[in-house]
């Protein structure tokens, strides 16, 4: 059965990058630019991974994190977040905020597949 | 009323107005007017006794009454002159003479010898060796003319031998040179506390403190006399309850606590209060406002002699700290700036970082993916449109860096600006082309609403290209779909006024203070809702304050944000007035729902510097 990732990212260019890379290793992907959408498409969709961007209009990252782990039946979806904010610390805070795995931007598509891999092969 | 009392009244009322304020001279009246008083009304007392015992007096009894009686008429010079010399003269003469008449009359000449011997005492009272020494003379020249009379048979004394008169100069000479002593050892006694007194005056004045004696009430004894100086107050001012009166209401209950604390206590109090210092009258004599000054004080307490005083004092070294308080204040105010700073700069570098990874990602992803053997796309189109990506994200890279140059050469003053004459119109038309598109696949109208013929301008065409561009895509970006985004232009006097107006998502009240900041975007970092570096508005703050212009920011949250830009015409003139950064005037209009009658009078403007 083919995998599913829920990509939530505000940049068309780092969606796009996203989105190919999985699409050319054989996962299904769901696009948002919206924090309130990816909870709803989440629902819908139940995908075995979500990538999160932490900075998007709206809400942010952590929020839409914290909204999926409060949820009975998207708890169990890894989180993995992968922002900009590369900070002294800021991989703390997310990691604190709920989110499984963190990556920085910019992202090497080595390490970036392999932590996708890692987290869909756990199920 | 008690007979000491309005006896006192009486004395007082004879004191020569002169010496009322010197207390030592005031106690010399005093002791003169009631001694000699007294002893005249005795001697006018026991005349009716005198006359029952002896019957009608002899001429020298009269003589003799009438010499004990002068020293009336010397309190009365006293109270006139205030000369208290001249007065004790006038008894010295008085003793002598009575004791001359005694004698010569051949009355009892003991009685006349211990007037004698008496004499030079007078002078210990105003502590004048003139006066004792001329006193003791007169009273030996005295003696010598009537032991000399007597033996010339010019008149009979009373005397036993000849030069039983003689005899008595030894002890008129004894009786003076005591009285001298006397006079000289009070003097010194004198000095010695004239030397301490001078010698705390130096003290406290070395001290450069105000030094207080209170007792355990805070009532002040003693203030030492350095209190003009320091507080600009007579120490009378502060006698009493006047220290009390003059602490700040709201130290008063520290001030009592302290002196209560230090005097049931062995250690040294400390506290920190406000004195109201003396109000300076100014030239027009008007009197300033009340001016206090922090004071530490510093209270002990010490035991005084139960006898003369009871239970302890509190002594207490009154220190101005207001230099120091002050100094304090602006090393607070310093460091809560430089941590400020601090605070900025670190959300700087995050946004800063934030801001050149964001792009870098796709640079490098794309990059890294073009470069492996299995992740490279076989489709060329594809691969062509990854490289285009590259590219685009690395322009994104370019402006970003730019920016940021920009913003630090403004900041450093190492911005030039070049003024050119150029129309304005055609910039404004160039600046919305190259936004449109932006526009567009937003869903957000460009509306342009300024004439096409508007004045030539002379200024930095880059820098108002950069201006125009920066406010449009600002608007464009903080703008929903299906918005509105409207810029004008019209001449204002010798300034262009250009305002972006916009339906965007506004700004709050107190976002509306910092904007402008390098790096500030409305909202906490990690909430940010729209990516961007926050430098766009603080580079137009910097080249329109280049160009001598200002910026106003009139914003509600939700409904829309309008930012005008008035440049002058010219910005070579020099009432242009150009300086480093613009002043932003920011109006943040309340919704009317929240108080439509308060609408206008809530319009909040603030600027900055």
């Amino acid at each position: 059965m083919q995998k599913s990732v829920l990509i939530v990212e505000d940049n068309e260019l780092n969606m796009k990058l996203f989105n190919d890379l999985l699409e050319a290793h054989g996962y299904k992907t769901v696009q948002t630019r919206s924090g309130v959408e990816a909870v709803e498409l989440a629902r819908t969709h139940k995908p075995h991974l979500i990538l999160m961007d932490i900075q998007l209009p709206e809400v942010s990252g952590l929020q839409v994190t914290q909204w999926i782990k409060d949820d009975e039946n998207l708890r169990h979806i890894p989180v993995i977040a992968i922002t900009a904010f590369a900070m002294k610390g800021d991989e703390e805070k997310i990691r604190q905020g709920g989110c499984e795995a963190y990556l920085s931007k910019p992202i090497s598509v080595v390490k970036f597949l392999e932590t996708v891999r890692n987290y869909i092969a756990d199920q | 009323m008690s007979f000491a009392l309005i006896l006192e009244k009486q004395i007082t009322s004879l004191i020569h107005p002169g010496v009322l304020n010197s207390q030592v001279e005031r106690t010399r009246h005093e002791a003169f007017i009631l001694r000699r008083l007294a002893t005249s009304v005795a001697v006018i007392c026991l005349a009716p006794l005198f006359l029952a015992i002896y019957g009608a007096p002899a001429v020298w009894h009269a003589l003799v009454y009438v010499w004990c009686v002068l020293p009336i008429g010397a309190v009365v010079l006293l109270s006139r002159s205030g000369d208290l010399l001249r007065a004790q003269a006038i008894c010295v003469i008085g003793f002598i003479g009575a004791a001359t008449t005694i004698a010569a009359a051949g009355g009892p000449w003991e009685a006349a010898l211990a007037w004698l011997v008496l004499a030079p005492f007078e002078g210990v009272l105003s502590q004048n060796y003139k006066l004792v020494v001329t006193s003791g003379a007169l009273s030996a020249l005295a003696a010598a003319l009537l032991s000399f009379a007597d033996q010339s048979g010019v008149i009979r004394t009373g005397f036993g031998t000849g030069h039983a008169a003689l005899l008595i100069l030894p002890a008129i000479l004894y009786a003076t040179l005591l009285a001298y002593g006397i006079v000289e050892f009070q003097k010194k006694r004198e000095r010695c506390a004239d030397l301490r007194t001078e010698h705390f005056r130096a003290v406290y004045d070395t001290l450069g403190d105000l030094a207080v004696h209170h007792d355990r009430n805070g009532v002040a004894e003693f203030i030492s006399p350095n209190c003009m100086e320091l507080f600009g107050l007579p120490t009378a001012e502060l006698i009493g309850r006047g220290l009390f009166e003059r602490v700040h209401v709201a130290d008063r209950p520290a001030f009592l606590k302290a002196v209560a604390d230090a005097a049931s206590s062995s250690g040294t109090i400390t506290t920190t209060l406000r004195l109201r210092a003396g109000t300076p009258v100014s030239r027009t004599g008007a009197r300033a406002e009340p001016h206090f000054r922090w004071v530490e004080m510093r209270s002990r307490r010490f035991e005084v002699n139960a006898e003369t005083a009871q239970g302890c004092r509190v002594a207490s070294i009154l220190r101005d700290v207001s230099e120091a308080k002050q100094r304090d204040e602006d090393l607070e105010a310093a460091r809560a700036a430089a941590e400020e700073v601090n605070v900025w700069k670190d959300q700087f570098l995050a946004n800063v970082s934030h801001e050149l990874r964001t792009p870098l990602n796709a640079i490098i992803g794309f990059a890294e993916m073009l470069a492996n053997a299995q992740l490279a796309p076989q489709d060329p189109e594809k691969r062509r449109e990854y490289a285009s990506i590259i590219q685009q994200s690395g322009q994104h890279l370019l402006a970003v860096v730019n920016s940021i140059l920009d913003m630090s050469k403004i900041q450093s003053g190492a911005f030039d600006i070049r003024p050119e004459p150029f129309a304005i119109a055609p910039l404004i038309d160039l600046c919305c082309d190259m936004v449109k598109l932006k526009a567009q696949e937003g869903g957000v109208e460009l509306v342009r609403a300024y004439p096409e013929q508007l004045e030539e301008v002379v200024g930095d065409k880059r820098a108002c290209k950069q201006i125009f561009l920066n406010l449009l895509s600002n608007a464009v970006k903080f703008t929903p779909r299906a918005g509105r985004v409207t810029i004008k232009a019209r001449p204002e006097g010798t300034h262009i006024v250009i305002s972006v107006a916009d339906t965007g998502i506004g700004i709050a009240q107190h976002d509306l203070a910092n904007l402008g900041n390098p790096f500030f975007q409305a909202g906490a970092s990690y909430d940010r809702p729209y990516e961007g570096t926050g430098l766009g508005l603080s580079v137009v703050r910097g080249l329109v304050g280049l160009h001598g212009g200002t910026i106003a920011v009139e914003s509600e949250l939700g409904k829309g944000t309008c930012v005008s830009v008035r440049l002058p015409l010219d910005c070579r003139l020099p009432s242009s007035g150009r300086h480093g950064t613009a002043k932003i005037e920011t109006v943040g209009r309340r919704s009317p729902s929240d108080d439509p009658r308060q609408f206008s009078a809530e319009m909040m403007v603030k600027k900055i510097a």
